[in-house]
């Protein structure tokens, strides 16, 4: 009997169940979608073992968020039934009076909890079937695979995941509805649809005090995020703008409606005309009364926009140019030993033979074994593995990187000029400025560009030229390459030339060539006399067209490596860690490694786990904000229904109310996009200033896409609001 | 709820006394019901109402005078008959021309206010002349009028819940008669006011008919309200019962008249259910 009554409930008022169903449905399949990423097809086309690898701490990443997915889902969901059972009292109040026990009631709400959670999580799963299906393809596009052997493939494990996961959140809502229902007193239940809403107003002048005050609130939040960049998180401004943007837009909300209602019934001429007064007061006592909700709405939104425009910039700052950036097969790095500072990119001293003497000290068998081969990489390296190097190498080129001694970057930008200075400054490398002047001969550039066939560069021998491409000390390059200063090299006098070569010296995650400078042979020449040894050397090899994989290729290098340096052999103790732990302590000839294939290979993991992460957040987030909004607009509309019918009685029009009833929905879903979009918009332009144009990469895609994301999931539920609460309010027009 | 239907078959006056006519009922039925069980809730009533006339409607619960009011106000069809407010006949209407008909031509009173609770007293007025798409800068002056002649001036920047019953209705009743209506309809617009209130309002009333030339058709049960009427209609059971009219009677007489006929139709008019 409760059965056949909850099945014809849920018919009775499917209306109603319409945006709990379809908010049911989306999480379901959203949550399916995300969590079978693990069993997806493509992950058996992608073989290598590092793609397996980035698999795994994607979906590790992703379960952890689907804790806090789970968490939203929760709330949204018990959110919209308490709109249905609100919606509902009477009907409940009615069974009570024909003598129903409370409990049977709660019986009748939790059959149809269940039924239609039932229903939903089965039309759920098949939808995050199909999404998930479609991830695949989309995975497959972002690793640049396609799907040969494609064919459904069902995730049990999302499967288990999800149903758990709503198990949980139904068992809540039942119990929720359970209590609701027991707590209500009879003739409150009876009485719920007479119950006037109080219209809340506020004091027009404490509304524009409060106003001008919000507004003044964010403008200093904005600056202080402009000033902070968004550089360190843990920055005292970073954190006076947050809580300025939180404070702020509480109150802009507080005191919008106020202000707004003020401001708009003294323009008489707008005011009174149609329903504007009708739907101003509507839509002021929505937000005046909703306004916490609507704070909270903005500031999710505003988070889905940020985190979905930001991370998707990620995706191109860390993959966007990844082939330029590694146009070697590989990079060996020998990052040789200095006492000072472990560093190989900054130096300061000014004797000459202090990193040779600080090495020979710690290391002596990694220093006797540079100088028995001339500090020449590939020698020792084809020694070990003759065959193999025979094999796998085609082509190699060293670089050796020195310091210049008594040659600082801060005098050649003093030289260079005011501007030179600023650029400095804007860079926020402090220690640049008293690091001695990095160089390379003019023959070892000249190898590494023919490798990768580039045109050799000529120098007279009383010129020098800066070698950068790094898109952060670009403007840098710039004003030292117009200077035209001199500097005197070791006694060589030398004048820097107009040009700027930008060839990537190395494989590398990013364009990494620095302010590098390129001089006569003659100077490092100068420097080897004196007792110089270089301060990094790299070794950029090119794989023979051997038939084998790149993967293949890397293994073979690894094993030539091995081969030179066996763990057995004593090194450094001190020294870096490079990309891979079996070489971290053996620092000459290899201190690490950097393979293209690998960089490429860990930036589409990157990518795809940042896109996904980007995409889940941005996606739930977004339908969670639609979600509470169209509840809370449907049951606005429900609790006016009494309005509309007097507003028929006197004469108004169907057109006339459903104009006003879509200025309603537009201005509630528009109102906190539009502040979020502002507040998205200011964090987005900061970072894309401090990070992006930094880095060399757009921000205009990513907020496409993020816009054209908003506009489908947003906009389709502010449809469905509209056509719902239009015909809520028409079918009740007609009931009289 | 199915209706059934049959063709008018008459002409019909459009004057009445020399005066032309506001409304003009001509034998609308109304009938609710399958074809086991028919409620005739109306079963043929015809009546005139002249420009300026104000006419009181009674009877006792269940006699029809709600659904004749429905009927006339639009928002509900007759099932056979005639309803025509200044000569146009209302029961051939479409859905949109009927909602104009209502904004231009009607103006509405009801029991419970009927005021939007969102909206101050001056917009609730002005709501009248707004959706009629009258020119903003002369609503406020409109509203102001009204208001002032109805006594509500002071109440204009207040909302209905902090107003009195009586000021509410009367709120209600500049919004009925700003817009100029052909014809006001009241719907017990003293059923939910203290007696003292009641009286105010009548007497508003009764001033928008004498003073204004309104034409008002009041639904009531109480017949002290009717006896501010120039003429008292009686429905039961459907169908037009009795008709007294005020002429030079002073009112106390003409509400002992009302009285007489109240009993005769078995003291059930002063109950409603």
């Amino acid at each position: 009997m409760l059965l056949k009554l909850a099945w014809r409930n849920i018919r009775h008022s499917v209306r109603d169940y319409t945006i709990y169903f379809l908010t049911l449905l989306f999480g379901v399949a959203v949550f399916y979608a995300f969590n079978s990423i693990g069993g997806q097809e493509v992950m058996f086309d992608l073989q290598s073992e590092a793609d397996e690898r980035q698999f795994q701490m994607t979906e590790q990443f992703l379960s952890m968020f689907s804790g806090l997915i789970a968490c939203v889902l929760g709330f949204l969901i018990l959110y919209s039934n308490g709109f249905l059972i609100r919606r509902r009292k009477r009907e409940f109040g009615t069974y009570m009076l024909l003598g129903m026990a409370p409990s049977r009631v709660s019986a009748i709400m939790l059959i149809e909890t269940v039924l239609v959670g039932l229903i939903s999580l089965a039309l759920g799963l098949i939808v995050g079937f199909l999404l998930s299906q479609a991830m695949s393809f989309f995975t497959a596009w972002l690793f640049g695979t396609t799907i040969i052997n494609y064919q459904f493939v069902f995730s049990p494990e999302a499967l288990r995941l999800t149903i758990l996961c709503f198990a949980i959140i139904y068992v809540v809502v039942a119990l929720f509805n359970t209590f609701i229902v027991n707590r209500q007193k009879l003739i409150d239940l009876l009485h719920a649809n007479a119950k006037n809403q109080k219209a809340v107003t506020r004091n027009p002048w404490v509304c524009l005090v409060a106003f001008v005050a919000s507004i003044a609130i964010l403008a200093y939040a904005y600056e202080q995020l402009i000033e902070s960049g968004l550089v360190m998180l843990d920055d005292p401004r970073f954190m006076r703008a947050t809580i300025g943007m939180l404070v702020g837009t509480f109150i802009l909300f507080w005191s919008l409606a106020g202000f707004i209602i003020a401001l708009i019934t003294r323009v008489k001429g707008v005011y009174l005309r149609g329903l504007t007064p009708f739907t101003v007061r509507q839509i002021a006592s929505r937000v005046n009364t909703a306004f916490v909700s609507l704070w909270a709405v903005c500031v999710m939104l505003f988070f889905s926009i940020t985190t979905f425009s930001v991370g998707m910039g990620m995706v191109s700052v860390f993959t966007d140019g990844i082939e330029e950036a590694n146009p070697y097969s590989a990079t060996l790095t020998a990052e040789v030993y200095q006492d000072d500072a472990k560093d190989a990119l900054r130096d300061s001293s000014t004797d000459i033979t202090a990193r040779a003497r600080g090495m020979q000290a710690d290391a002596p068998e990694r220093y006797e074994n540079a100088v028995a081969h001339e500090w020449d990489m590939a020698q020792p390296l084809r020694d070990a593995a003759p065959e193999l190097w025979e094999q796998t190498i085609q082509d190699s080129a060293q670089l050796n990187l020195f310091f210049l001694p008594g040659i600082t970057y801060g005098q050649l930008i003093s030289q260079a000029g005011e501007s030179a200075e600023q650029h400095l400054e804007d860079l926020g490398e402090s220690s640049l400025s008293a690091s001695n002047v990095g160089i390379v001969s003019l023959s070892d550039m000249n190898a590494v560009r023919t490798l990768i066939d580039q045109e050799p560069i000529a120098l007279a021998d009383d010129q020098c030229v800066i070698a950068n491409n790094m898109e952060v000390a670009a403007p840098l390059a710039d004003d030292l390459a117009g200077s035209g200063l001199s500097f005197d090299a070791l006694g060589h006098q030398l004048t820097l030339t107009d040009q700027i070569i930008t060839t990537q010296i190395e494989d590398n995650t990013l364009k990494a060539t620095a302010l590098t400078i390129v001089v006569p042979d003659a100077v490092v020449d100068a420097l080897w006399e004196a007792g110089a040894i270089p301060a990094r050397s790299l070794l950029d090899v090119m794989y023979a067209d051997n038939g084998r994989t790149e993967a293949e290729n890397d293994e073979a290098l690894e094993a030539i490596v091995a081969a030179a340096q066996p763990l057995s052999l004593g090194g450094f103790e001190q020294g870096f860690a490079g990309a891979d732990d079996t070489y971290a302590h053996l620092l000459w000839p290899v201190t690490r490694v950097i393979t293209a294939f690998e960089m490429i290979v860990q930036a589409s993991g990157l990518k795809m786990m940042i896109t996904y992460l980007a995409l889940y957040i941005g996606l739930i987030f977004l339908l969670a904000t639609a979600a509470v909004l169209a509840v809370q607009q449907l049951s606005q509309t429900a609790d006016s229904l009494p309005r509309y019918r007097m507003l028929s009685r006197i004469g108004c029009s169907a057109p006339m109310i459903n104009r006003s009833l879509l200025i309603q929905v537009l201005v509630y879903f528009l109102l906190p996009l539009g502040v979020a979009a502002c507040h998205a918009s200011c964090a987005i332009s900061v970072l894309s200033k401090e990070l992006f144009d930094a880095l060399g990469a757009s921000v205009i895609g990513p907020i496409s896409m993020a816009a054209v994301l908003v506009a489908v999931i947003y906009g389709g539920y502010l449809l469905v609001t509209y056509l719902t609460s239009r015909s809520v309010v028409s079918s009740s027009l007609q009931a009289r | 709820m199915t209706e059934i239907y049959t063709e008018p078959s008459f002409t019909t006056p459009t004057v009445q006394n020399g005066r032309p006519l506001a409304l003009s009922v001509r034998q609308a039925k109304k009938i609710y019901g399958s074809r086991d069980s028919l409620t005739h809730a109306l079963d043929g009533v015809s009546f005139d109402v002249a420009q300026g006339e104000f006419v009181g409607i009674m009877g006792p619960s269940g006699s029809g005078k709600t659904t004749l009011l429905n009927c006339v106000s639009t928002i509900d069809k007759v099932t056979s008959g005639q309803i025509l407010v200044d000569g146009q006949d209302i029961t051939a209407l479409s859905k949109r021309a009927l909602a104009k008909f209502r904004r231009d031509e009607l103006g509405f009173i009801f029991q419970d206010f009927n005021l939007l609770d969102t909206l101050n007293g001056m917009e609730n007025i002005a709501l009248a002349l707004t959706i009629k798409r009258i020119a903003p800068s002369q609503v406020s002056a409109r509203v102001r009028n009204i208001a002032a002649s109805l006594g509500v001036a002071d109440v204009l920047k207040r909302y209905p819940n902090q107003m009195s019953g009586g000021q509410k209705q009367r709120v209600a009743a500049a919004r009925a008669i700003v817009g100029d209506p052909k014809l006001i309809l009241a719907d017990e617009p003293t059923g939910a006011l203290d007696s003292r209130s009641a009286a105010v309002l009548l007497e508003t009333l009764e001033m928008m008919n004498t003073k204004m030339g309104a034409t008002i058709m009041m639904v009531t049960h109480d017949s002290y309200a009717a006896s501010f009427t120039n003429r008292v209609l009686f429905i039961k059971d459907g169908r037009l019962f009795n008709e007294i009219r005020r002429g030079a009677m002073p009112r106390e007489e003409f509400f002992a008249r009302i009285m007489e006929v109240v009993s005769f139709l078995g003291g059930d008019v002063g109950h409603v259910a």
